[in-house]
């Protein structure tokens, strides 16, 4: 089952987490909600791309 | 009363005699025009003396032709030493002749020869006025003898290189003295056709049988044809006026019609090489499209493993920042995060004060205390 994800998007958003984080007067409560949001957003590109890459094999395999 | 009744040969023979004892019909010099004219193998000369009148024929037998310095021809204007003779079988008399002698050409060439000359000025033979013929035609006209082998050629070899042609047939007598004006009633006839050419013509013969073909009247209306002219006046070496009025001249019928059409199968033979050769065209066009194809798979390929390379890249890159700035990381060595009260991050001692409580991040949970005192 694959996920059509906006690669741009994620990456995106995951810039701007580390990015928050990044500030110093955060808490670390929401360091570390920040954190644990980051990782699932990790996850799920690294899905997606594990998917992308097995298409794109099938794809240029066909003649 | 008794009838007398004589036999033919009683007869010839009486004609015979009267001939040949008449003095008056004896080594005399009769001048004429050679006609008809065969030399034997046994070098006997055969052939008639004409004028514009008559004619006469003509015997000369080896004895004395072997004599002769000159070579005579039909059409020769001569004067001949001879005597009459008869030949009884078959009641014809002739000249025996012992001397020949050329005396220029014979009036009827003489004649012919003007008239070249003539329409030549006029024009008539010039080159600007011969027309291409189409070698595609819809109909074809034919004005020669009916019956003649020329006609069964013409149509036979018409029919063969182009089949579509329609053969209009204009029949008419090609030689003789109604030769001339038979002729041309049947160009006349033809120009109300909606022919694409018309062939005139005939099968080979002797040298004046082709006399039809020099007539002044057909040879000037053949050169204000509507449709272009092509001549088949069979013959060895002369021309006729009608050869050099006509658009396109032909020596025999066969001829005619390989000038008048163009031959199928070699349409058909072209049309094989352009079939081959544009399969061959299109074979290459399709080799080169897979070749490209080839390229653009390749180039596909790359650019979409770049894309998700790339993705990858900065997947890691972010991952690892990310991971810099766990939190948690700096816990799991022992050390531990302090906040205050209201959950601001204490890195200063003057950022809390005394009695205040504190509550303190370990790995593992939180510690809650109270600030006992600053150092």
């Amino acid at each position: 089952m694959e996920e059509k994800i906006d690669f741009e998007k994620e990456l995106k958003s995951l810039e701007e987490i580390a990015s928050k984080m990044e500030i110093e007067s955060i808490s670390l409560d929401e360091a570390i909600k920040l954190y644990e949001k980051g990782i699932a957003i990790t996850k799920k590109i690294e899905v997606a791309l594990a998917d992308a890459k097995r298409k794109v094999e099938e794809v240029i395999e066909i003649k | 009363m008794e009838r007398v009744v004589y036999s033919v040969n009683d007869i010839n023979k009486y004609i015979k005699n009267v001939l040949t004892t008449d003095e008056s019909l004896k080594y005399i010099y009769v001048k004429g025009e050679i006609s008809n004219f065969k030399k034997a193998v046994t070098g006997h000369l055969y052939f008639s003396l004409k004028d514009d009148d008559s004619l006469i024929n003509a015997i000369m037998f080896n004895n004395y032709a072997s004599k002769l310095t000159d070579e005579f021809k039909s059409g020769d204007e001569v004067v001949v030493l001879a005597s009459i003779d008869t030949y009884v079988p078959r009641g014809t008399y002739q000249l025996f002749i012992y001397e020949m002698h050329l005396e220029g050409k014979g009036s009827i060439l003489e004649k012919i020869e003007k008239l070249k000359k003539q329409l030549a000025k006029e024009g008539l033979f010039d080159e600007s006025r011969k027309r291409k013929i189409n070698l595609y035609p819809n109909n074809i006209g034919i004005i020669t003898a009916k019956n003649s082998a020329a006609i069964k050629d013409l149509v036979f070899n018409i029919n063969r290189r182009y089949p579509l042609a329609n053969i209009y047939f204009f029949p008419s007598s090609v030689q003789g003295e109604n030769a001339p004006k038979e002729l041309l009633e049947a160009f006349n006839k033809s120009q109300s056709y909606p022919l694409d050419t018309l062939i005139i013509g005939r099968g080979g013969g002797a040298n004046e049988d082709l006399n039809a073909f020099n007539d002044e009247a057909l040879v000037r209306a053949v050169a204000t044809s509507k449709m272009p002219v092509i001549s088949a006046v069979g013959h060895e070496i002369d021309s006729t006026l009608l050869d050099f009025v006509v658009d396109k001249r032909a020596s025999t019928p066969t001829a005619a019609a390989e000038l008048a059409t163009v031959d199928i199968r070699e349409i058909e033979q072209k049309i094989s090489y352009i079939l081959t050769d544009m399969g061959n065209k299109i074979n290459g066009y399709l080799d080169d499209i897979s070749l490209k194809i080839e390229d653009y798979y390749q180039d596909f390929k790359s650019i979409l493993l770049n894309k998700v390379n790339n993705y990858e890249l900065r997947l890691i890159g972010e991952k690892k920042r990310l991971n810099a700035l766990n939190p948690l990381n700096i816990l799991e060595r022992g050390y531990a995060l302090i906040e205050d009260e209201s959950s601001h991050i204490v890195t200063s001692v003057n950022d809390i004060n005394i009695n205040q409580t504190m509550v303190a991040h370990l790995k593992d949970g939180k510690l809650v205390s109270v600030i006992k005192e600053k150092r």
